[in-house]
């Protein structure tokens, strides 16, 4: 599949010319869904599930697929879009995607903060997006998206996250907010080898995806 | 100066909160008049929306992308 990371946990996947978006959200550019055959939503925060693009993207392909949770699909009632309620342990196809879901729930914000329903998506027994949680899918996998920056973070956990999933590659998603001296300090904590004084180490190679090319999985 | 009125009785004989909590006496409660409220169902109750009129109304409320609102959390 050829996948690319559009902003935040937006990302674009193609495969024999089957185009899937996973997360349009607020800070997703306004023409993400514009060729979009079929969309993915972990979960109803606004950075991650964008109403007006999807109406949009419905206005030019009446019926687009989703694929969400029942929350989510809940909230799509009526948009006309053409809904697929999924969820922890469904396995389903979305085009030439052999897609399995996990995980039920956000990770928690803060005990007065009510959590949302969540479900991550694993690409092609390669590529896990695990939306806003921490959820290790106990199965082998090439690329972990792993979220970095949020009111529900904390990068010990993040860390503890690469470790317990060791995929072949950890890469930062989630990352709104941070400056470049930020993003570096994160991104230097979450470093497979240990590092002196705070990287404890992950096990696992760590690459920030450059938005502007398009990787093969 | 004004000796203030006092507030609680305890046989007939006024006395401070602080004693008549000590005699064991039940303080009396505050009593806070109630606002009328208006009755649920008084008026023109708006009719319940069908779902595709809260998708519209969701995806109209949204606002642009690219200027996230305070409401917005990154979460």
């Amino acid at each position: 599949m050829k996948l690319q990371w559009i902003k935040h946990s937006t990302f674009r996947l193609e495969k024999e010319g089957f185009v899937v978006v996973v997360d349009p959200g607020i800070v997703s550019p306004d023409t993400v869904l514009d060729d979009a055959d079929a969309v993915l939503i972990t979960h109803e925060h606004a950075d991650h599930f964008l109403p007006s693009l999807i109406a949009k993207r419905i206005a030019t392909r009446p019926g687009l697929p989703i694929f969400t949770n029942r929350d989510v699909a809940g909230l799509l009632e009526g948009s006309g879009a053409t809904l697929h309620v999924v969820g922890d342990g469904d396995a389903f196809h979305v085009g030439p995607f052999a897609v399995h879901g996990y995980g039920e729930w956000h990770a928690p914000i803060h005990p007065d903060v009510t959590r949302v329903r969540n479900t991550g998506f694993l690409f092609d027994h390669k590529v896990f997006h695990p939306g806003d949680a921490y959820t290790d899918p106990h199965v082998p996998v090439d690329l972990l998206f792993v979220p970095e920056f949020g009111l529900y973070t904390k990068l010990g956990y993040a860390l503890d996250f690469i470790r317990q999933v060791q995929p072949k590659q950890a890469s930062p998603v989630h990352d709104t907010g941070l400056d470049a001296t930020g993003l570096g300090g994160v991104d230097g904590f979450l470093v497979q080898n240990k590092t002196p004084p705070f990287a404890p180490g992950t096990g696992a190679p760590f690459v920030r995806l450059d938005k502007t090319k398009v990787y093969e999985f | 100066m004004t000796a203030s009125k006092p507030r609680f009785t305890f046989d007939g004989r006024p006395v401070s909160r602080r004693r008549l909590l000590a005699f064991g006496a039940a303080v009396p409660a505050v009593v806070v008049a109630a606002k009328a409220l208006p009755s649920r169902t008084a008026g023109t109750a708006a009719a319940p929306q069908s779902p595709a009129a809260t998708f519209a109304a969701a995806a109209a409320s949204a606002g642009s992308p690219a200027l996230p609102g305070p409401a917005h959390c990154f979460c």
